[in-house]
């Protein structure tokens, strides 16, 4: 393995379509997450995408932003949650064709974080559905394309390697020197720092393996040293509830479980601790038992989507609608930020709701260009960001199931993605 | 409306079903009408009120769609009158006080007929309407899709207006109580002076609601999409307790003595402590089909006479005891249109029913059919029933129209 992993990472930009479709029996992965405070590296910022960081600014504001159209070509399409290593943030736009049709083009882009100096962009022709991670030591940022390509990039820009796995990519997690990564076709890949492909988990319906490449809703894997967690949901009108999988890290399925979506029934993403894996599906936040995927409690917010939750281990929050804080122990409501935007997309719509993966740390929650506090989601500091919108005459529907503003926490500093203002940072 | 319309329109009240419709594939549970009633059912013992109108969109502000039974009509059902209001969009259930019917027409048309005649007593332009108006006192309540207004009932004349509580088609109705009106708009709880309109709190979920509160001298009951049941103070909106359950609540909510009803999307209906929010029980609908175990009936009105609990859904009526939930017997006949609704007095239940006749008078000990009332015609009068004053009142296409 070693002698392999150095060819292919020699070559460049190798392609490992030559492995496609066999398990190789590749070491696990050893866990070499140090909880930093000047990073956040993944979308969920550790393994387990708990979006709880040891520490996070009180009260900054505003140190510099870049917006869209300063790139050239522009960062159009979605952007993605920001992901933060050293003195680097990088941001994906991610296909939406929202802005051009026949132009899949996405952009991934590094910004100096003291100074918002663009290091470097890439362009990605095929578009990317997958927003960064990084991964291995000295770290490379790996973006899911919407053809399956996998692509990584050094941290000067350089292609590092690109993998070819199928259907439209996720963004992927980083456990170690892996990825794992989930597919539009209702796979989960498992592929090391190098570009080697360790192991593909098939699609796995509520009734077994489906045939096909019949696409599927997919989320951010979440990952601890007992293995991997994905979620997916068939596109299919009469059964509206995600599959819950869980696999070691050697790629052998654990359990298989089915969760219900009351009202939407989207994948929003996973949070892991050591008891219990919290999962959204639709607007629904289940607690399963990690061991067995048991339900534990559930608690539906009514909303048709919800993000993302995170936990400070006491609480989740979640943010649907609404920001939700239930307590971990058992589902019970601590306390919500009630969002006055209208219930359902209409046209003039002043407000969109939340859904963006809320990062905790310090006692506080980060919400948009914000943050409430922990334990009763009072206001501890900023807003909503949203004056530009109450103030235009935007056609919100486009923004109803995506967060308008991501946000990603270090100690000094909040990194956020705003679908009006590009990316802006908080010291 | 035109008197060849009357005619065209006949309408005939007529003794229907003598004998037991069958028992459908129930062993226990009784469907239209038999003698019987399931063993384990309590007797039926209603708490009679002292309500004689039908002030909103379940009579009383409790939404217990129940009225006292010198209100109800005596003996078998006759026509007595049709009074025209002409629309293209839609009815609501007529409202009943002092002997005037309040009645929109969803469109552009509020009207005030007396209710012994029929005649029309004044007409007044409103630009859409929507949901069911309220009556309190002198103050007739409308709820439109661009704000809440209070109109005189002896006039028509307009007495005030509070913008920017944008109401639509699907929207529930307000509940007038206590010099207040209390309704779900956007994604807030909204309270009102009945004097002038002015807002009085305003208590957000940040979710839709489509369920009419019920509301007491001690607490506003809110539920919605937010799928938790609330007990508000009626003063200041403050909550008193909650409970959550596991789906939205677009039915009505109903309170009688201390116990609250409430009936959620995925098919539960929930009878709770009023003063806690306390669960004393719950009855898991059957499925409207029995080849679709999959999807339970979903609840569309909930009325209680404080024996039993008759839940109306999108495929039967059902009526519970009030004590344990037990079903005590189901009419399958049941069928509802937009805006339909139970009315309830003097031991019958008065619903709208599909199979054969435009309206049921059900036994409400019993479940049996003692009568049926259909028209000539296939345009239905399914909106409503209400119960006011010795009258029963539907609205169809066109028309609202009284039986006594």
């Amino acid at each position: 393995m070693p002698s392999r992993r150095a060819v292919l990472a020699a070559g460049g930009l190798a392609l490992a379509s030559g492995l496609a479709g066999c398990n190789s029996d590749s070491t696990p992965p050893e866990p070499t997450f140090e909880a930093p405070t000047t990073a956040w590296p993944t979308a969920g910022y550790d393994p387990a995408g708990t979006g709880n960081p040891p520490a996070g600014p009180a009260a900054p504001t505003v140190a510099w932003r870049r917006s869209r159209g300063s790139l050239a070509p522009r960062l159009d399409g979605a952007l993605s949650t920001p992901v933060v290593a050293k003195d680097t943030v990088y941001v994906a736009g991610l296909t939406t064709q929202i802005f051009d049709r026949d132009d899949m083009t996405s952009v991934l882009a590094a910004f100096d974080t003291a100074t918002g100096d663009l290091r470097w962009q890439q362009e990605v022709p095929a578009g990317l559905t997958g927003g960064p991670a990084l991964v291995g030591d000295p770290s490379t940022v790996v973006v899911g394309g919407r053809d399956g390509s996998l692509h990584a990039f050094t941290a000067d820009g350089t292609e590092a390697w690109t993998v070819d796995l199928r259907g439209r990519l996720d963004t992927a997690t980083a456990y170690g020197d892996r990825v794992y990564v989930a597919s539009g076709t209702g796979r989960l890949y498992a592929v090391d720092a190098d570009g080697s492909r360790a192991w593909t988990a098939d699609r796995a319906g509520p009734f077994g393996v489906f045939a096909g490449d019949e696409p599927v809703e997919t989320a951010l894997p979440v990952t601890d040293d007992r293995g991997v967690y994905a979620a997916f949901t068939p596109f299919d009108r009469e059964r509206d509830e995600t599959v819950l999988l869980a696999y070691d890290h050697a790629g052998s399925r654990r359990w298989r479980t089915t969760l219900p979506g009351r009202y939407g029934r989207a994948p929003g993403g996973m949070a892991l601790t050591e008891g219990t894996l919290y999962v959204t599906v639709g607007g629904t936040v289940y607690a399963v038992a990690p061991a067995d995927g048991t339900q534990r409690w559930q608690f539906t917010t009514g909303a048709e989507t919800a993000g993302p939750p995170t936990t400070d281990g006491e609480r989740v929050y979640v943010g649907a609608k609404n920001l939700y804080a239930l307590a971990a122990a058992d589902g019970t409501e601590r306390w919500r930020v009630v969002n006055e935007a209208h219930p359902r997309p209409t046209n003039g719509t002043e407000t969109v709701p939340y859904l963006a993966r809320p990062p905790v740390t310090d006692g506080q929650v980060y919400l948009r260009a914000g943050a409430v506090m922990t334990d009763d989601g009072s206001r501890r500091w900023g807003d909503d960001a949203d004056a530009w919108l109450r103030d235009s005459n935007y056609y919100t529907e486009l923004f109803y199931r995506r967060p308008m503003v991501r946000p990603a926490v270090t100690e000094t500093a909040v990194f956020l993605t705003h679908t009006h203002h590009g990316v802006v940072t908080l010291r | 409306m035109t008197d060849e319309s009357v005619s065209r329109r006949r309408l005939l009240a007529a003794l229907a079903v003598p004998s037991a419709a069958g028992l459908a594939g129930c062993t226990d549970l009784l469907d239209d009408g038999t003698a019987a009633t399931t063993s384990s059912c309590p007797p039926y013992d209603p708490v009679a009120p002292s309500t004689t109108a039908w002030r909103g969109h379940l009579g009383p502000p409790t939404n217990t769609g129940a009225v006292a039974g010198g209100a109800v009509p005596q003996g078998e059902l006759t026509f007595d009158w049709e009074a025209s209001l002409p629309t293209h969009t839609g009815h609501h259930v007529p409202v009943v006080v002092d002997g005037t019917v309040y009645a929109h027409d969803l469109d552009d048309d509020l009207a005030a007929f007396d209710a012994a005649t029929g005649e029309t007593l004044w007409v007044t332009d409103v630009a859409d309407p929507v949901a069911d108006p309220a009556v309190v006192g002198d103050t007739l309540v409308v709820t439109t899709r661009a704000d809440v207004r209070a109109y005189e009932t002896g006039t028509g004349d307009r007495r005030w207006t509070h913008d920017g509580l944008e109401g639509s088609w699907s929207d529930a109705s307000p509940t007038v109580a206590n010099d207040t009106v209390y309704l779900q708009r956007g994604i807030a709880t909204h309270a009102l002076a009945l004097a002038d309109g002015s807002r009085r709190w305003r208590v957000p979920t940040g979710l839709a609601s489509k369920s009419t509160p019920a509301v007491t001298a001690d607490a506003v009951y809110v539920a919605g999409d937010d799928t938790y049941v609330r007990a508000l103070s009626p003063a200041d909106g403050s909550e008193r307790w909650r409970t959550k359950t596991a789906a939205r609540v677009d039915c009505n909510l109903s309170v009688v003595g201390d116990t609250l009803l409430a009936g959620t999307d995925a098919g539960v209906v929930l009878a709770l402590d009023a003063a806690t929010g306390a669960e004393r029980w719950r009855h898991e609908l059957a499925p409207r089909d029995s080849d679709d175990r999959d999807r339970p009936a979903r609840p569309e009105t909930l009325a209680t006479d404080g024996s039993r609990v008759y839940v109306a859904t999108d495929g039967y009526l059902v009526a519970l005891a009030m004590t344990d939930g037990t079903p005590c017997w189901r009419a399958r006949s049941y069928q509802g249109g937009y805006a339909s609704g139970v009315a309830v007095g003097a031991g019958h239940v008065y619903a709208p029913t599909g199979q054969d006749a435009h309206l049921s008078v059900f036994d409400a000990a019993t479940g049996d059919r003692v009568q049926a009332v259909r028209s000539e015609q296939a345009e239905h009068l399914d909106i409503g029933p209400s119960l006011a004053e010795g009258g029963l009142y539907l609205a169809g296409r066109d028309a609202v129209v009284r039986f006594s």
